[in-house]
């Protein structure tokens, strides 16, 4: 079946403290190319310090990249920020980054992370406390991600730690997106069986990957045409949201 | 064993020297309490009366403790209440305080003035 492509809206690099020193960003895309991944998403805790190379290291590989950040909400809620340009990421990077607390990272608690080029190479290190909390409720990450372009996807909502659903316990109403993550072990069938207010909502599975194995390890399926539909990052969410709930939808 | 009296929210209130967003169910007697920041678990071990001490701000605090019928929310740390938050309060006329002192604190000095 050649009219059917994977993908993986949440990969990490070695920039996110947790993530493996091998997630370069030409590994990261290998991995995923490797995996018949057609869209994938790569994102760091609170940056897109890695997205400059990660675009860079793009065209070698066969598949449509976005960066951007996962976000962490005052409510402690992760959110993707996804984008089709390093600069465009870099936008909201740099408000996000006002909004991070002035704290330093321990690399021996929460892990090294690396700054990295094109080509795989550690070009700095991060400094920052990144995992952490920004000070910005859900409502207001949600609507920076928008003005600044990007498409917004709630992060593994079923997942205790840091999942919308077990945080916030219910969706808030006013909270908009097109496109709902679910972690990578959970079918979007039995998530709505826990949570039927997840009927209506487009759901993909997100591998979360910290390991170059995790990458593209339960990738949602979706037609040729709209993996590859050029639209921006916000579009093309809707467009895929519209397929996945089908004309009903 | 020493009988303990009961607890109404008002004077628990004013006892934990709380702040008031939104004052309801002053008279309502304190049937225990409920520290968390995970909504979820409060949705499912929150009871009829309770207070629930939390760090958490979001609006959907108000809707979880009125599943539970919860007669008030402690915000604790120092944390102030969304707009949001207190008009839903006010509407589901749900008890909402805050308070500087952490959760630890308060759940503390709740214990002693009896509440169990």
């Amino acid at each position: 079946m050649n009219d059917r492509l994977g993908i993986d809206l949440h990969v990490h690099t070695a920039l996110s403290p947790c993530a493996s020193a091998g997630m370069t960003p030409p590994a990261v895309l290998l991995a995923a190319e490797r995996r018949g991944v057609g869209v994938v998403g790569v994102v760091d805790h609170n940056t897109a310090g890695n997205a400059w190379a990660v675009m860079e290291a793009a065209p070698a590989f066969d598949l449509r990249v976005l960066v951007g950040l996962e976000i962490e909400s005052v409510e402690g809620v992760h959110i993707l920020a996804l984008f089709d340009s390093a600069e465009a990421a870099m936008g909201l990077d740099r408000v996000i980054a006002e909004c991070l607390p002035k704290r330093a990272n321990r690399p021996e608690v929460f892990g090294e992370q690396h700054l990295l080029d094109p080509m795989g190479e550690i070009v700095g290190e991060d400094p920052r406390l990144l995992m952490s909390a920004v000070d910005l409720s859900l409502d207001a990450v949600a609507g920076l991600i928008r003005r600044y372009g990007g498409l917004a996807v709630p992060a593994h909502i079923d997942r205790r730690a840091n999942g919308l659903l077990p945080v916030l316990g219910f969706i808030p109403p006013g909270l908009r997106a097109d496109l709902w993550e679910l972690s990578s072990h959970l079918r979007p069938d039995a998530a709505c069986e826990t949570w039927p207010e997840l009927a209506t909502r487009a759901l993909v599975n997100g591998s979360d990957a910290h390991y170059l194995e995790g990458v593209g390890c339960s990738p949602t399926r979706i037609s040729r045409d709209t993996a590859e539909a050029r639209l921006e990052p916000a579009q093309w969410g809707r467009a895929l949201a519209q397929e996945l709930l089908g004309p009903s939808g | 064993m020493e009988r303990l009296q009961p607890v109404m929210v008002g004077r628990a209130a004013e006892a934990l020297g709380l702040t008031a967003c939104v004052e309801a169910n002053l008279d309502g007697e304190i049937a225990g309490a409920q520290v968390s920041d995970l909504l979820s678990y409060v949705m499912a071990e929150g009871r009829r009366g309770q207070v629930w001490i939390t760090i958490q701000t979001h609006p959907n605090i108000v809707a979880v403790a009125g599943l539970a019928g919860m007669h008030a929310i402690v915000i604790a740390g120092g944390f102030e209440a969304e707009a949001e938050t207190i008009a839903r309060a006010e509407e589901e006329e749900m008890g909402l305080f805050t308070s500087p002192e952490n959760a630890f604190t308060l759940a503390g000095k709740l214990y002693e003035l009896g509440v169990r």
